[in-house]
């Protein structure tokens, strides 16, 4: 699917859009850009990775880490040039913004980030442990590296999608309490400090 | 104030479904929906990210193992590899014994069959005049060097008489 968007095929192009847009979306409701523009700048930056990939400056697809990127930056853009024009607006100063926007771009070279991932991927296999098999099975097909949609999960396995969508509430569950407690633990000993 | 229902959030944030229109217009003007929508998002992101760094980590820790798929493959190549090697290790061993009962090696004799003093062939010793190939060089045939090969064996008496015939 990467080697032929590399190439240029639609067809993959459109598969990729289509499996991955939704988590570009998530990253960018994650980081507080209201819906409408989210949707906006996914579109935007599925256009312009395309449009690197046709002018020749694409030569390696890293997804969704490269869409969430670039969509992450789309919105620090978005986010100067409103606060450009209230500036101008009012005669003020432009205030300048910090890069934490598109912080994804160099998550791999931050321990922090690491030690982070790491313990994420701890508290995932210790709540997977806990669901069954078939649950572990959807799971991990629709937040595996593949991230399919569940229509896909549910022909691959045989199953309807809502019972798909059944066992993976069920193990979303588990995780997300798992990831939730660990999230308040850390708030606490935030206040605590 | 109808505010976004959890179904609706985890609808938009899990499944991707697309919001009412209602519900739309009041996500964009409504700031504690939006925390909502925010917080659902960052934790299903980390969720994303916890599951591919599990996948990542088995990635490596597996290093070149294949995947479930292919290593069932690859235990069915193994048995065809044991199964090829077998047969060939055969085929190789019928073939040396073949070639070992067609051309089994005949030690060159090196004393006369007649001197042999062990009895293990059975050779009828060759007669005195018998005609032996000429010498090689270096390989003298051994017989020649028996004792009394060169004794020219005594005439039956009266052999060499000559008898005159009786005048009447």
């Amino acid at each position: 699917m990467v080697t032929g968007a590399l190439e240029g095929r639609a067809d993959a192009w459109d598969e990729i859009v289509r499996r991955y847009s939704h988590q570009v979306r998530l990253a960018l409701l994650a980081r507080g850009v209201a819906l409408d523009a989210a949707d906006d700048l996914v579109q935007e930056s599925w256009m312009r990775l395309i449009q690197q990939q046709r002018a020749g400056r694409l030569r390696t697809l890293e997804l969704p880490g490269l869409a969430i990127a670039q969509a992450g930056w789309l919105a620090l853009e978005a986010r100067r040039t409103a606060a450009r024009r209230a500036a101008v607006a009012r005669f003020a100063p432009v205030p300048a913004l910090e890069l934490e926007a598109v912080a994804d771009t160099g998550a791999e070279a931050d321990p922090a980030a690491v030690a982070l991932r790491h313990e994420r991927a701890a508290l995932v296999r210790r709540a997977l442990a806990e669901c069954t098999p078939r649950e572990r099975e959807v799971f991990e097909a629709a937040y595996g590296g593949e991230a399919r949609a569940h229509a896909d999960v549910a022909r691959a396995a045989g199953l309807s999608v809502q019972r798909v969508r059944q066992l993976l509430c069920n193990a979303r569950a588990r995780v997300r309490r798992a990831l939730t407690e660990r999230e308040q633990v850390d708030r606490k000993s935030e206040d605590d400090a | 104030v109808n505010h976004l229902r959890p179904d609706e959030i985890e609808a938009l944030v899990i499944h991707g479904d697309p919001l009412a229109d209602d519900s739309r217009r009041h996500l964009a003007s409504c700031p504690a929906c939006a925390g909502l929508v925010e917080r659902e998002a960052r934790l299903e992101l980390a969720i994303y990210d916890g599951a591919a760094a599990l996948g990542d980590e088995r990635g490596a820790g597996a290093g070149a193992a294949p995947a479930p798929a292919a290593s069932g493959a690859a235990r069915g190549s193994l048995v065809w590899t044991y199964a090829l090697s077998a047969i060939a290790i055969i085929m190789l061993g019928v073939a040396a014994l073949l070639l070992m009962r067609q051309e089994r090696y005949v030690r060159p004799a090196t004393t006369a069959a007649s001197m042999d003093s062990r009895g293990g062939t059975r050779v009828a010793p060759p007669p005195l005049d018998a005609r032996f190939s000429p010498d090689t060089p270096c390989l003298r045939d051994p017989r020649t060097y028996m004792p009394g090969f060169d004794v020219v064996p005594p005439e039956p008496p009266g052999l060499r008489t000559t008898i005159h015939a009786l005048k009447p």
